[in-house]
């Protein structure tokens, strides 16, 4: 079943590993132009990030005007929406393209239990996803975060909602819309459908995702109360670690839409 | 694997089954003895597809059971069942070797020799992709797949569709001489009876999701009937079967369930053929009551 389920994902894995690549070369040469700009400007990005302090002030970017400015822009539309991309080229045609042409019906009347077929070709896309955003994701924190920090528009300050400058969050956010679509696909059995509800549910589990996360850290800081030292560490997290609840709620949804899908298989499925 | 020849390959007891608001399957049960190759007929969207997914696990029914060589059909039943569906769904982008080498994958049983010698006498190139083959060359390579596996069950749905007449024979010889082989029961759905006819030794007739008739061909064409007359004569017939009517002006003929001619004037009486036998349920209303007919 490993090497059907590989054989299946390959064109999507060469899509994604090609997206991942790129995304991470483009980052890391955006990253040079940038220092380059701002030393060229005498700018000191060190003194502003991570929190617009020093000299940075509010409606006046930190960066250099042009390149620079664009290049920031672009990297952090890259970082945003490159763990949706990802997920969904992995997710989307996993089972509803399957079910589309019907060659479910091979794979699931051959001797090998219905289940192994499911959790098989989900794992090597989680899998796989995971692996895809983390090596651009890594690449962004470590090279180009900081720049993306001082982008001084409101725009661009609700885009670093979406990925936190997080990498653990960054790589839930693309195995939970992987999980997601490759649950709808197995329910609806249609493509474009599955891509329509993977797209549009993605907002929505990200305000979910942070929701969950408040409430994840609140319920940490709770159950910390009986000791001071705990509790004044979860009481007053870091963005990162706000990121890291928030993933940890989109773990939680990535387990619930696999065990949705292993219900359908088991209620439609005998 | 061994094959209890006392226990039905397949045995379906009340299957009912809904999609959406239409009710597929309505209540069916019969059963197919090991070693037989039975037909199982009906019209387009009679359900057939939706029995046979039943019958291999693709689909959970409403209510009822399916049992493979008394199992519960399922995981457990899957190594024993060999199955070609409708539109024969195979990977496209593989080629046939490949598609071969999966089967070794997937099934403990596989018989890759077996495969090699069934994929060479089809013509089929190890090296052509699947997604390239026409629909009978598609339909014999999965027919390939579900021989090569070494089933004791084999189910196959509408199988000789997209065939010409030449393959259609090609393949029915190599389905049989597999079948001869190892004693394999198979339970193939057509809707076209000269398909049929020959190869099959029981029959099942499936109309609107009822089982209108489940026997064993012989059985069934001796306890039949087709009275030819007037009209007049035929509707004052009655006791007994009679399973359908059909006139042309003053003269009928009719299907009914009897060893022997009913005493009646005027009448022509003869063995129906498989055809008349399976078309006289399939044109019959499931709803419409069974009229009686006195045996002579």
């Amino acid at each position: 079943m490993n090497w059907l389920a590989l054989r299946l994902l390959r064109p999507y894995l060469v899509v994604a590993t090609v997206l991942s690549v790129a995304s991470a070369a483009f980052i890391i040469t955006g990253a040079h132009l940038i220092q380059q700009q701002a030393d060229a400007h005498g700018i000191s990005v060190a003194a502003y990030a991570p929190d617009r302090t020093g000299l940075c002030e509010h409606l006046v970017s930190c960066l250099p005007l042009g390149p620079a400015t664009n290049v920031a822009q672009a990297i952090d539309l890259v970082a945003a929406f490159l763990p949706l991309l990802i997920g969904l080229i992995l997710g989307v045609p996993l089972f509803a393209r399957e079910r589309e042409e019907s060659t479910d019906a091979f794979a699931l009347t051959q001797s090998v239990p219905r289940l192994r077929w499911l959790f098989t070709k989900i794992g090597w896309a989680l899998a796989a996803g995971a692996v895809c955003t983390a090596v651009a994701g890594a690449t962004f924190r470590l090279s180009a975060a900081r720049y993306t920090l001082l982008l001084d528009d409101d725009g661009y300050a609700l885009l670093g909602e979406l990925h936190k400058s997080n990498v653990g969050f960054m790589m839930m956010t693309t195995v939970f819309i992987t999980a997601l679509a490759g649950t709808v696909g197995l329910a609806s059995g249609r493509t474009l459908r599955t891509l329509v509800v993977s797209v549009a549910a993605w907002p929505v589990a990200l305000i979910v995702a942070q929701l969950g996360g408040l409430a994840l850290g609140f319920l940490v800081y709770l159950l910390t109360s009986w000791s001071d030292a705990l509790s004044l560490r979860f009481g007053t997290q870091t963005e990162d670690e706000t990121a890291t609840f928030a993933a940890l709620a989109l773990a939680a949804g990535t387990a619930a839409a696999v065990l949705i899908g292993r219900r359908l298989v088991t209620r439609t499925l005998r | 694997m061994t094959t209890d020849q006392a226990t039905p390959a397949l045995d379906v007891a009340g299957l009912t089954h809904t999609a959406g608001s239409r009710r597929v399957l309505d209540d069916c049960s019969f059963a197919v003895p090991a070693g037989s190759v039975t037909a199982l007929v009906g019209r387009n969207g009679a359900g057939k597809s939706t029995l046979l997914r039943t019958a291999v696990g693709l689909l959970r029914p409403d209510r009822g059971a399916v049992r493979v060589f008394g199992k519960p059909a399922g995981d457990e039943a899957l190594p024993r069942i060999g199955y070609v569906g409708q539109q024969s769904p195979l990977y496209p982008m593989l080629t046939v070797a490949q598609t071969l080498t999966l089967g070794g994958r997937l099934n403990a049983h596989w018989d890759a020799g077996y495969a090699r010698r069934l994929t060479g006498d089809a013509g089929l190139l190890p090296t052509t992709r699947v997604g390239s083959l026409t629909a009978g060359r598609r339909s014999r390579l999965a027919l390939v797949m579900a021989l090569a596996k070494r089933p004791d069950l084999l189910v196959l749905d509408e199988p000789l569709a997209p065939l010409d007449p030449v393959a259609r024979a090609e393949v029915t010889g190599a389905l049989m001489a597999g079948v001869a082989e190892r004693g394999t029961t198979v339970m193939l759905s057509s809707h076209v009876v000269a398909d049929i006819d020959g190869i099959c030794d029981h029959v099942v007739v499936l109309a609107e999701g009822r089982v209108r008739l489940a026997a064993e061909v012989e059985q069934a064409l001796t306890s039949h009937l087709v009275a030819v007359g007037a009209s007049r004569a035929l509707t004052d017939l009655d006791g007994g079967k009679v399973i359908e009517v059909r006139a042309a002006g003053s003269e009928a003929t009719a299907l009914i369930r009897s060893v022997e001619p009913v005493a009646a004037t005027g009448l022509a009486w003869h063995r129906p053929t498989l055809e008349e036998l399976i078309l006289g349920y399939l044109r019959t209303p499931a709803t419409q009551p069974e009229r009686k007919v006195t045996a002579a």
